[in-house]
């Protein structure tokens, strides 16, 4: 159980709506109005530091860690300056303009969940935007003004002025509409997927990193390469709007210490004030000091871009330093040191992300995957773990919450009871920690970030940033009490930006229908003239199709990627990253150390390798049927009604039709297909094939930064919204219902010859030649029971990881419990799911991913 | 108190969320569009200023001049005026 005082804050965050208001966007827009005509680093430094100075503080009772995004506990806010079109009423024209051009058409297939904190519904003068956030409706119409007036100067709008002059701009609309890629990333979630690094401030402090950018100012004014002096002066001028936003704060706590009438309270709230007033100047000279400002700057970054993903790192092994001294001077306790990690987790679960409901609900869920990871190697390859780390663990069991999520860094040199103390928390349910192999990690960080420099050294300090994207990071030389400490931290912007989720059942649909795509009447590619008389052709058409949608999307992406950094360059970010602050370079002008960073992401792989064997079998070898049967078929859904119908989404009870009869035998035959997950070399070759083809492609197109691409695999929620534009399959999946989650996954149902026969299919490729896989498993609490349960746990995350895999993960939970969650919301507001890289509340899921994690296969038995 | 006045517009209330928020006198956490009491003091919203005028309902200009909204916080303004 968490301590009394976050036992009632977690009560609280029950009953508090995502709520969104226009305080920040009013005042970043109104200065930056104010300053046209100034160098645009400096306009919109001087736009943060306005928006900053001027946000209302809000203390909670209870709160050891303060400071939230906005003045509401689940706050957040639109960012008109980035985008738009989702605000438009549905009679606006700007509202259809998106529309025409493919950028709404994730929102319309996307569903959030109906619970928890999310603003459904308009009412009690509250405006629901996009199913998700409530705004008060007094606030309404300065939304709407605020949006006019950055119409043609958004990051939107600029980098869809420019990206139609990409030559094969018109595919790219069809791709966006038919749903054959989920979403364009310049605009939407522009930062993130990415390790933060609060070194300078903790090392410095506000004053001295101040200090430095004005020492470099007076080095590079008036000399060659310009751009360093405007950088420097955003700096500063960011770093003073936060130096303010915090002495509001301080000023807040003195008041309401002051109002304070209980002399504990009034206490809490005096030394929160005094530490406050110090931080806005100095390096924390305690750990609760050292925690305040890592949390500070964390949101300061997030409120500076729309972000998911900006995640914390190794922050453990971060905070040590002080961690250790405060132990042994006594002025920290386990009993304080649980208290303050769990009000962590409260503030990090708090946080909202304001961005499209496409976005939002139908990749993220709601999450903003703030990740925690643990373990992993020091900079001289000993293990890492450490005693405070064992605390985080514990705090996530005795404050179970969706963030931060943890995940292990499996390193062989792991003691094994910090190992143990990992696989306890899977136990209890909250779908962390996750599990991912070190040494795979660091070998795609060699492969990809060794032609820019990096070492072996240099790998060992990475993290995850986002849900599952192996990001790379730096180690720091944290210099306290006259000790030095190497501290790791993110060295590059976003990890995952670039190409956001292609469809690859999608993709084969439209192969065997010749570019069209029957959902929207819309073709998609020009006919690929293959007769398709061999499974040889299908490949062929496919990798065509593919490469086409990859190569438009990576074009246009770039596009907008520029507008970004042109028209938002980040600036907190940037200062906190190596080497932004010595190169005088914000990290859309390549600061960082590491600058390879984006990536082609794929969605519903497996259903693709299973819908590949059952062609190749029943159609082209076996000749069970043809090829115009089978798209029949795949038209009628084997004869089953549509999915709403039936109100399920994934696999499971499904309406038939009065044609039913006439496709049984076909149906039958695609699912008793050859499938993946069972150690059947048959589709498993395949997947090999598929993974090895893929993996090396990614690497033949450029990103912005000029350099090679890479894949990315890992569905989030997307394999629900895709699923939901894609008809039944080969594979004998049913239309428009959700993808197996993942990457590794088994299709719900389909592995059958237990875990290891999964983990061999699973391993046919080498991890470490993509960013990530992902592998979900659902098992039940009996398996795990009692120690010996723990041991045979920790066994098969062993055996799995040193085959090479990169990721494990698990819900270890009864499908009975889920289906009684899904019947009786109310009665489970605290249930978490493991989902696919998150953990997130039950009741704040849309019903497809909800049906697809209920109908994941389930493990009684993992011996 | 006067009964158009609600919770939200008290200088007492911290905001929770869209509909509710915590006011520091009482401890209770209440509907924020709840009929305000005898504790009730002014929040520094641009629509208790003299310098406030209506252009349409939630949308205002300060001094005729610059667009503004009537519950935008006026803490920081200097040019502050209470009218109520």
């Amino acid at each position: 159980m968490p301590q009394e005082t976050i036992k009632k804050w977690k009560e609280r965050y029950f009953k508090t709506k995502s709520s969104a208001d226009m305080e920040f966007p009013y005042w970043y827009s109104r200065e930056w109005f104010e300053n046209d005509g100034e160098i645009n680093i400096v306009r919109r430094a001087k736009a943060l530091k306005r928006a900053f100075t001027r946000l209302t503080p809000s203390i909670f009772p209870n709160e050891l860690i303060v400071m939230g995004k906005t003045r509401n506990m689940r706050g957040s806010y639109p960012m008109p300056w980035l985008s738009g079109s989702y605000f438009m009423a549905a009679h606006d024209q700007l509202y259809k303009d998106a529309l025409d051009c493919g950028k709404l058409s994730a929102d319309k297939l996307t569903k959030f969940g109906q619970g928890g904190g999310n603003v459904t519904k308009s009412g009690n003068n509250v405006i629901s935007i996009a199913g998700k956030f409530g705004l008060r409706k007094e606030e309404l119409p300065m939304l709407m003004e605020m949006v006019k007036i950055w119409k043609g100067k958004s990051v939107e709008d600029i980098g869809h002025k420019y990206e139609k002059l990409v030559p094969q701009y018109k595919q790219k609309e069809a791709i966006m509409k038919s749903l054959v890629c989920m979403f364009d990333s310049g605009y939407t979630i522009p930062q993130g997927r990415e390790v933060m690094n609060y070194y300078y401030p903790l090392q410095y402090g506000i004053d001295g990193m101040i200090d430095f950018c004005q020492k470099k100012i007076n080095e590079v004014a008036g000399r060659p390469d310009m751009d360093r002096l405007y950088f420097y002066k955003s700096a500063i001028l960011s770093l003073e709007g936060v130096k303010t936003w915090i002495l509001n704060y301080a000023e807040k706590a003195e008041l309401l210490s002051d109002k304070e009438k209980d002399s504990e309270r009034k206490r809490l709230y005096a030394e929160t004030a005094e530490r406050l007033k110090w931080l806005s100047s100095n390096p924390p000279r305690t750990f609760h000091e050292a925690l305040q400002l890592c949390w500070t700057f964390h949101i300061a970054v997030l409120n500076e871009d729309c972000i998911s993903g900006m995640s914390p790192g190794r922050l453990g092994q971060v905070l040590y330093p002080w961690w250790k001294k405060d132990m042994a001077s006594g002025i920290l306790n386990k009993e304080k040191t649980m208290e303050l990690l769990e009000c962590m987790r409260m503030k990090f679960t708090e946080l909202d992300c304001f961005a499209s409901m496409g976005v939002v609900g139908g990749v993220l869920s709601g999450n903003t995957f703030n990740n925690l990871s643990i373990g992993g190697l020091t900079k001289d390859g000993q293990s890492a773990a450490n005693e405070l780390e064992m605390f985080i663990i514990e705090s996530g069991m005795t404050c179970a919450t969706p963030q931060p999520t943890l995940t292990i860094l499996y390193n062989e040199k792991l003691p094994e009871e910090f190992l143990l103390k990992g696989v306890q928390c899977v136990k209890t349910g909250a779908g962390y920690p996750a599990w991912v192999n070190d040494q795979t990690a660091m070998d795609f960080l060699m492969r990809n970030y060794g032609p820019e420099g990096m070492t072996t050294q240099d790998a060992r300090a990475w993290a995850i940033g986002g849900c599952l994207e192996t990001s790379p990071g730096a180690w720091m030389p944290l210099k306290l009490d006259g000790k030095t400490h190497w501290i790791p931290g993110g060295s590059a912007g976003a990890t995952s930006v670039g190409v956001h989720f292609i469809s690859t059942p999608k993709i084969l649909e439209l192969v065997l229908f010749n570019g069209m795509d029957k959902r929207t009447g819309l073709e998609v590619f020009k006919d690929h003239d293959y007769k398709l008389k061999t499974y040889e052709e299908v490949w062929l058409a496919f990798k065509d199709y593919f490469s086409q949608a990859v190569d438009v999307l990576c074009l246009c992406n770039n596009v907008q990627h520029d507008a970004w950094r042109k028209i938002t360059p980040p600036i907190i970010n940037s200062a906190l990253k190596p080497d932004c602050l010595e190169k005088g370079k914000d990290i859309g002008q390549k600061g960082s150390r590491f600058n390879a960073t984006f990536n082609i992401e794929v969605c519903g792989g497996i259903n693709f390798v299973n819908s590949l064997a059952s062609l190749k079998k029943n159609v082209f070898e076996e000749k069970n049927f043809t090829l115009e049967e089978m798209k029949d078929a795949m038209i009628q859904s084997f004869g089953h009604e549509s999915k709403e119908k039936a109100d399920f989404h994934s696999k499971g009870e499904r309406v038939k039709n009065a044609e039913q009869r006439k496709w049984i035998k076909i149906h039958k035959l695609c699912l008793d297909a050859p499938k993946y997950g069972n150690d059947d070399f048959y589709v498993d070759s395949i997947f090999k094939e598929w993974e090895d083809w893929f993996c090396a492609m990614c690497g033949n197109f450029i990103s912005l930064y000029d350099k090679p691409m890479y894949p990315c695999q890992i569905s989030v929620s997307t394999h629900g919204s895709m699923g939901a534009a894609t008809m039944a399959a080969p594979d004998g999946r049913l239309s428009w219902t959700t993808f197996a989650d993942g990457s590794v996954s088994a299709y719900p149902g389909t592995d059958k010859n237990g875990p290891y026969a999964l983990f061999n299919s699973a391993t046919v490729w080498d991890h470490s030649a993509s960013q990530n896989s992902q592998l979900n498993m659902k098992i039940h609490p009996s398996v795990v029971k009692g120690r010996e349960g723990s041991k045979k746990l920790l066994e098969i995350i062993k055996a799995y990881l040193r085959k090479g895999a990169f990721h494990i993960q698990f819900n270890v939970v009864d499908s009975e419990t889920l289906k009684d969650a899904q019947k009786h919301p109310e009665k489970y507001r605290e249930l978490m799911v493991r989902v696919a890289g998150f953990t997130q509340y039950w009741v704040e899921l849309g019903k497809p991913i909800q049906d697809e994690v209920i109908a994941r296969t389930e493990y009684c038995e993992i011996a | 108190m006067t009964k158009e006045y609600t919770c939200r517009d008290c200088e007492n209330l911290i905001t929770i969320d869209v509909l509710e928020g915590l006011c520091v006198i009482d401890k209770k956490v209440n509907s924020i569009d709840k009929k305000a009491c005898d504790k009730f003091k002014f929040a520094k919203k641009c629509k208790f200023c003299l310098h406030y005028s209506s252009i349409e309902e939630f949308l205002g200009k300060c001094k005729n001049k610059t667009l503004i909204y009537p519950d935008l916080s006026a803490k920081d303004c200097k040019d502050f005026k209470l009218t109520t």
